[in-house]
């Protein structure tokens, strides 16, 4: 059964890829082996095949016949819509994308299918690390790719936004993007989407930022925090000297010795900043500003006496 | 390879088609299989129904290839097909979601990967490193390397671990067995020597990791069921605020029940007594202890805790 369909569908590409005029789907059923002969059943399989290509991706254009009154429906496939364009990968350029894809997979296979396209090889390995993809990403990166906006439910508000970011980051997806309902740049954790992700406009509806976005900072001292920036020291016992500078790298490093990791943070937000000083418990403490240190007290004094 | 869809079936038999008419004289079966990862009896299905596609026809523009497999070699002839179709843009966005997993950072690189990438984006028309950013190191940065030597040398390792749940740093001799990731976060599952049980380390948390002479126990057979949480963790039931709702979100719980004016009782399940204390610290005065297990120690856990790190400051 499967391969009677895989038969069918490649044989209804050739019949419409490069063909001189829309072809009708009269002429299909005579033309392309193993549609069933009764009308009803011919038209839903043909209904299905049409989906099936335009899953894989073909651009199965729908016009009418020229010369047809009342006008009959046609279709074809234009070369130019459907071939892919050389991107002229070199040998050693295709091999270090086989080693790519083989080691960061992605859901679906796709990236081994893109592969395939590319004139590209099967992978040897099995994947070290999954990167998880599905169809609100791909509607996602679509905008992002042919800058189209989007729409999608957020915190229970519907937006609509210009994609301009796609970010993997700490095992999840993160977007940026121009949001018309808020006026103003945001980032979204993909996950937290509601009800789909839907393309609004046609491609080219917006222009991207001259300058690049710059990266998520998912630092809970920055995250989400609109206060004016504060320069915090804090030191760290040596014990957790390793966890704390893999999780913040060396930039913010102000000494590291035997007596303990000094860094240095900007604050703009205080609340994630003493909810993530804390989780040290007395492993680390807030050297200064003095006035930041005062609040961290103030905050444990009024705990310890409650 | 996962689920095989007609459109990848599709798709990979083009491919092999259109590599195969690039070869004048033919190509070994055998070589196309190691190529297109097929094993032999599957391509070979493959090839004869390709071969049979437009062949019953009246009219020979209806045969979109002509395939000839004979004494093991296979020629391939394209009427149509010659080029492939266009990546949709789920496989775009895996190849490049791959490609920017592994190139560095600084745009300056020029390496084969970051050279494909460049294309892969002009031919997508996007901006290389800049529209999509995939921040994932696949083997754990240089502390993964070094356990994934020892897993395949068969050495058991030591390091100094810090068990952030008790707020204990020591040292740990540990048969390794598999380095993984979860969440974008990456682990070392083993045997933890001195205590004979399976565990799991986040290599984060590691320092000072060296592979010992000393050969390590094999992995048993189903390492999933091995490791995993234990069943039995000690309780506390917590009544928060309405703002506190995340931290039903961010772990997991046991119960939550609305209490009123807006605000939840929620039951947790507690890894020790030091995560207990920072959760607590973290919420501060507005969340109540409502009950809480005596395996998780005696006294006020939070003024105790609050008292403790007050201490630093003074």
């Amino acid at each position: 059964m499967a391969q009677a369909k895989i038969e069918r569908l490649i044989t209804l590409m050739n019949a419409l890829l490069g063909a001189p005029r829309p072809v009708t789907a009269a002429e299909l059923r005579r033309r392309v082996p193993g549609y069933p002969d009764e009308d009803a059943s011919f038209k839903r399989a043909f209904e299905r095949d049409k989906d099936e290509l335009r899953e894989m991706g073909v651009p199965l254009l729908v016009e009418s016949v020229p010369g047809t009154d009342p006008p009959i429906l046609g279709y074809r496939i234009r070369p130019r819509d459907y071939e892919l364009r050389d991107p002229g990968l070199d040998a050693e350029e295709l091999e270090a994308l086989n080693l790519a894809a083989a080691v960061v997979a992605s859901d679906g296979g796709m990236g081994q299918r893109a592969l395939f396209k590319l004139g590209g090889v099967a992978a040897a390995t099995a994947p070290v690390a999954e990167i998880p993809a599905d169809p609100d990403l791909v509607a996602a990166f679509t905008g992002v790719a042919e800058r189209r906006s989007l729409r999608f439910g957020y915190h229970g508000v519907e937006r609509v936004v210009n994609p301009y970011r796609l970010e993997f980051l700490r095992g999840r997806w993160y977007l940026n993007g121009f949001d018309h309902v808020r006026g103003e740049e945001r980032w979204y954790r993909m996950s937290r989407v509601e009800g789909g992700v839907a393309l609004d406009t046609p491609p080219s509806a917006f222009e991207r930022p001259v300058e690049a976005v710059p990266g998520l900072r998912l630092d809970p001292w920055v995250l989400g925090g609109h206060t004016d920036p504060v320069t915090a020291e804090v030191w760290f016992d040596p014990a957790v000297a390793a966890a704390v500078r893999a999780e913040l790298g060396d930039a913010q490093v102000v000494s590291d010795d035997d007596s303990g990791l000094v860094v240095s943070l900007v604050v703009t937000n205080r609340e994630g900043f003493r909810s993530w000083l804390l989780a040290f418990l007395d492993r680390a403490e807030l050297r200064s500003p003095p006035e930041l240190r005062a609040e961290l007290v103030g905050w444990l004094e009024e705990v310890a006496a409650r | 390879m996962s689920r095989v869809t007609a459109g990848t079936r599709i798709q990979r038999l083009l491919a092999i088609l259109q590599w195969a008419a690039g070869q004048p004289d033919g190509v070994p079966i055998t070589e196309l299989c190691d190529r297109f990862g097929l094993a032999r009896p599957e391509l070979v299905k493959e090839l004869e129904m390709a071969a049979m596609i437009g062949a019953d026809s009246l009219h020979y523009d209806e045969m979109p290839f002509e395939v000839i497999v004979e004494d093991g070699r296979v020629w391939v002839r394209l009427f149509s097909f010659d080029r492939p179709l266009r990546l949709t843009p789920a496989e775009g966005l895996a190849l490049v979601a791959a490609a920017d997993a592994l190139v560095a950072d600084d745009a300056a690189d020029d390496s084969p990967l970051w050279r494909a990438l460049s294309k892969l984006a002009a031919l997508l028309g996007i901006e290389p490193g800049e529209a999509v950013d995939v921040d994932l190191d696949p083997e754990g940065g240089a502390t993964g390397r070094l356990l994934a030597e020892a897993i395949a040398a068969g050495r058991q390792v030591r390091f100094t671990y810090w068990s952030y749940g008790r707020d204990v740093v020591e040292d740990r001799v540990v048969d390794p067995w598999r380095v993984f990731a979860v969440q974008g976060l990456w682990y070392l599952a083993g045997r933890a020597v001195e205590r004979d049980e399976p565990r799991r380390f986040r290599l984060d948390r590691m320092e000072a990791v060296q592979q010992l002479d000393e050969p390590a126990k094999p992995a048993p057979a189903d390492l999933a069921a091995t490791v995993r949480i234990p069943d039995r963790l000690p309780q506390i039931v917590l009544d928060l605020p309405a703002d506190a709702r995340w931290v039903a979100e961010a772990y997991p719980v046991v119960a939550v029940e609305p209490s009123t004016d807006g605000r939840l009782v929620v039951t947790l399940a507690v890894a020790g007594r030091s995560w207990l204390e920072r959760l607590l610290l973290r919420l501060g005065p507005t969340a109540h202890v409502v009950r809480i297990d005596p395996e998780l120690g005696e006294g006020d856990v939070l003024a105790d805790a609050a008292a403790r790190v007050l201490a630093r400051y003074r």
